[in-house]
């Protein structure tokens, strides 16, 4: 009798147990598949092209700048265009990844033609950089997000970084709303990221002191999230007879001990010089290249952070450095 | 369970273990050496030296780790590098529950421990040891030695508890800190965000603690332990002395037995008439006893001013509360607020909520030039700062007050139980998944865990 009870008991709980593991499964899906939704319509409309085809007209940029956070950081156009006299335009924020930056450059080539020079600054991370799709959002792509339901357990936890930038930038939007009723300011992030002079200091978040242990980063390996893209971009640049200049920027020294595979890394970006004859590769992130330990230099980093930025001060002398010894390249024809 | 709980403590630090091993080793040696001499007809004496050895044992790396910098601010001036000390993880924890059982064996409310691993584990147990609660001896201990059967009942609930925890930390409190954080950062200028950021903070505060109690709870309800309640709806008390009684009522309730109550005797005890300077020796028993007691419990959150601030202010308002009591209730009667005693409540909720909130400032701000300059700032003004961040933080702290009614009235009447259980499984998975949602990702630390 007591063994059928605990039988039924038992059994009871499996029950339990497989509904609960059921209803997370659907609420999992089916709300993924909402946010998506709510998503795209969140993005759609800010009329990107005709604002950006209004900004660079007339402006005949020769040189263009590419990459993330780290490069709107440490490559500044306004010290690049004096010391070259070059015309720039950057392109670089946090999120905007190879495939993000493949469409722009279709973009900037319809509006203001071929530039000459292309300054990719590249991240060790790289292949694992995701566009973020509030930046996607400014291409018209009409992509259909294919959604695999069975390519994690969690749905809602393996796309928790993106549903988090969602959340993030719909306060943005709101938060910029209410700006704009104020100042009226159209354009707001072109002019940011030409005019941005370096992080605040007041962010200034530096590991100086080495941990008996911290995380060794490895390389990742090719083409992770959007390396085809990259690769894509290469291509085009080539076939449009651009010069291209991969950046590796200096690391903060915590960093640059975190990120053990850097040999590897420069290696994967050296390989790309046998397949475009115009294609550079200048590697900033050696103690004899720049003061990697200068903690003035950076903004933060440090052992066991695979990222790192320059301060405003860092810039400035990255940013000499860099047009000093890309200069002969506008000397080519 | 002992060897889950060391490993918890010690796997990232394991010089912490020393410093947890030690003390228990010392205190628990004195507990059986107070048990051992009978109160009748036993050397006082010896017994009282017992209990002095294991307040110090107990009580020395508390004050030395914690404290030194403080005190030696203090003679040598702030400009000073302070001496880098390891503090380790809920240190004021594990010494307020061996300094309880120390005093409970003393006076005979419970007989000491001579299971050397029941009372390392009533110490160290892993869900409480970082934050709490601070569970008395004399409760805990007789559930060490219950066998634990498996009972899903039981599980789902410490389970329940366990998700309502994480929900009100990185959903409510860790969202709501954002806004928090900035207002705090660079109070000037933002008008009336202080005021809402005061507010807030006082929801971010509660949310982090009581979340992470709950997960505390809930994870001994698991494993078939009940840990005592530690918050009891504190921003509905009428009145600051209630809301002693609901808020980290672990702790106040560990001053009140250990501190107040002691001191308060103490003082009363060498006034021979009734009154002294025509107040009453009851009223100097309260006065002094709870002012010590606030400022006590001040600087057990921290060696800092801000906190000690904190905690003589909450000591003042008790103070006047206690001493006021009559003539609030005349003048209530006067003002014929009585025949409304809805409003009465609500009125009162209200003015103990700010006062609770305004202390609150002292206590989250870094230094007291930075909490006065808050002060100096507020504003009814907007200030246009962020703003969407700010409606979103009001949203949260709504949504938390109605979910919060709504378990209080599952606690009173068990609401929940009389929904079908398939519907309320499903519920429970919905909560989780928007648990996935707007948890924050980069969670901040637990607010309590570095007292």
């Amino acid at each position: 009798m007591s063994s059928f009870t605990s039988n039924s008991k038992i059994s009871k709980y499996l029950v339990r147990v497989v509904l609960f593991l059921v209803f997370i499964f659907l609420f999992d899906r089916g709300l993924y598949y909402l946010l998506l939704k709510a998503e795209s319509e969140f993005y759609i409309g800010n009329k990107f092209e005709e604002k950006f085809s209004q900004f660079v007209s007339g402006k005949d940029y020769n040189t263009l700048i590419f990459g993330t956070s780290r490069t709107y950081d440490g490559i500044i156009p306004f010290y690049l265009q004096f010391f070259l006299k070059q015309r720039i335009y950057k392109d670089a924020f946090q999120g905007k990844g190879p495939k993000y930056n493949y469409y722009l450059y279709k973009m900037f080539k319809k509006y203001n033609g071929v530039p000459k020079v292309v300054i990719y600054g590249v991240d060790y991370f790289i292949y694992t950089i995701k566009s973020d799709p509030k930046w996607m959002s400014q291409f018209d792509l009409k992509e259909e997000e294919k959604v695999d339901l069975f390519s994690a357990p969690l749905l809602l936890l393996k796309n928790k970084k993106r549903i988090d930038n969602f959340q993030n930038n719909i306060l943005i939007r709101l938060q910029e709303q209410k700006s704009k009723e104020e100042n009226e300011e159209d354009f707001k992030d072109f002019v940011k990221v030409q005019e941005h002079k370096g992080a605040a200091i007041a962010n200034k978040k530096l590991i100086t002191k080495e941990p008996p242990e911290f995380l060794h980063q490895d390389f990742p390996v090719y083409p992770g999230e959007e390396g085809a893209y990259f690769v894509k971009l290469l291509e085009e640049l080539d076939r449009d007879g651009v010069t291209v200049l991969l950046i590796a920027l200096p690391d903060f020294v915590g960093s640059h001990v975190t990120n053990v595979q850097l040999d590897k890394f420069i290696a994967d970006l050296e390989a790309y010089r046998t397949r475009f004859k115009k294609l550079y590769v200048y590697n900033f992130n050696k103690f004899d290249k720049f003061p990697l330990w200068n903690e003035n230099y950076f903004n933060d980093g440090g052992y066991g952070m695979t990222n790192s930025h320059l301060s405003p001060e860092g810039a400035r002398l990255f940013s000499e450095m860099l047009a000093k010894e890309i200069k002969k390249h506008y000397a080519e024809e | 369970m002992l060897g889950a709980s060391l490993f918890f403590y010690g796997y990232k630090k394991p010089l912490f273990l020393f410093y947890l091993v030690i003390p228990v080793l010392l205190v628990y040696f004195f507990g059986l050496k107070i048990g051992d001499i009978p109160v009748e007809g036993g050397d006082k004496k010896k017994r009282k030296l017992f209990l002095l050895g294991g307040l110090v044992s107990a009580l020395s790396l508390l004050l030395v780790l914690r404290y030194t910098n403080f005190i030696r601010g203090m003679f040598v001036g702030e400009g000073v590098k302070p001496l880098s000390i390891l503090v380790p993880l809920g240190l004021s924890f594990f010494t307020f529950k061996m300094v309880s059982y120390l005093v409970d064996v003393y006076n005979e409310k419970m007989k000491a421990e001579r299971h050397p691993g029941y009372f390392a584990l009533y110490v160290s147990f892993f869900p409480q040891i970082s934050s709490g609660p601070i569970d008395r001896a004399v409760s805990f201990i007789p559930q060490l030695r219950k066998e634990v059967s498996f009972d899903m009942d039981r599980v789902m609930s410490g389970f329940q508890l366990v998700l309502w925890g994480i929900f009100k930390k990185m959903v409510i409190a860790d969202r709501i800190a954002i806004f928090v954080n900035q207002v705090f950062a660079s109070p000037d200028h933002q008008g009336l965000n202080l005021l809402l950021g005061a507010y807030l903070y006082a929801f971010q505060i509660y949310c982090d603690f009581s979340g992470y109690t709950d997960m505390a709870i809930g994870l001994s309800r698991v494993l078939g332990f009940e840990s005592m309640k530690n918050f009891d709806y504190p921003y509905t008390s009428k009145s600051i002395q209630q809301f002693w009684n609901k808020w980290h009522i672990s702790l106040s309730t560990w001053l009140r037995d250990y501190l107040f109550l002691p001191i308060a005797y103490a003082v009363m005890r060498p006034i021979k008439s009734d009154t002294l300077y025509k107040v009453k020796a009851e009223t100097w028993g309260y006065m002094i006893g709870m002012l010590t007691t606030m400022f006590l419990a001040g600087l057990w959150h921290g060696p800092s001013w801000t906190f000690v601030v904190w905690g003589l202010l909450h000591g003042f308002y008790l103070v006047v509360g206690y001493t006021t009591k009559k003539s609030r209730k005349k003048f209530v009667k006067l003002i014929r607020l009585n025949k409304l005693p809805r409003v009465h409540r609500a009125l009162s909720v209200f003015i103990t909520f700010n006062l609770v909130s305004i202390a609150w400032i002292f206590f989250r701000s870094e230094t007291l030039e930075k909490a006065f300059t808050y002060f100096h700032y507020i504003q009814l003004k907007p200030s246009g700062k962020a703003v969407a961040y700010m409606l979103f933080s009001i949203i949260l702290a709504v949504l938390f007050i109605l979910l919060e009614i709504l378990y209080k009235k599952h606690d009173e009447k068990k609401i929940f139980d009389r929904i079908p259980v398939w519907v309320r499984i499903a519920g429970l998975a919905f909560f989780i998944c928007l648990i996935f949602i707007f948890a924050v990702d980069q969670t901040n630390e637990f607010i309590y865990f570095q007292f």
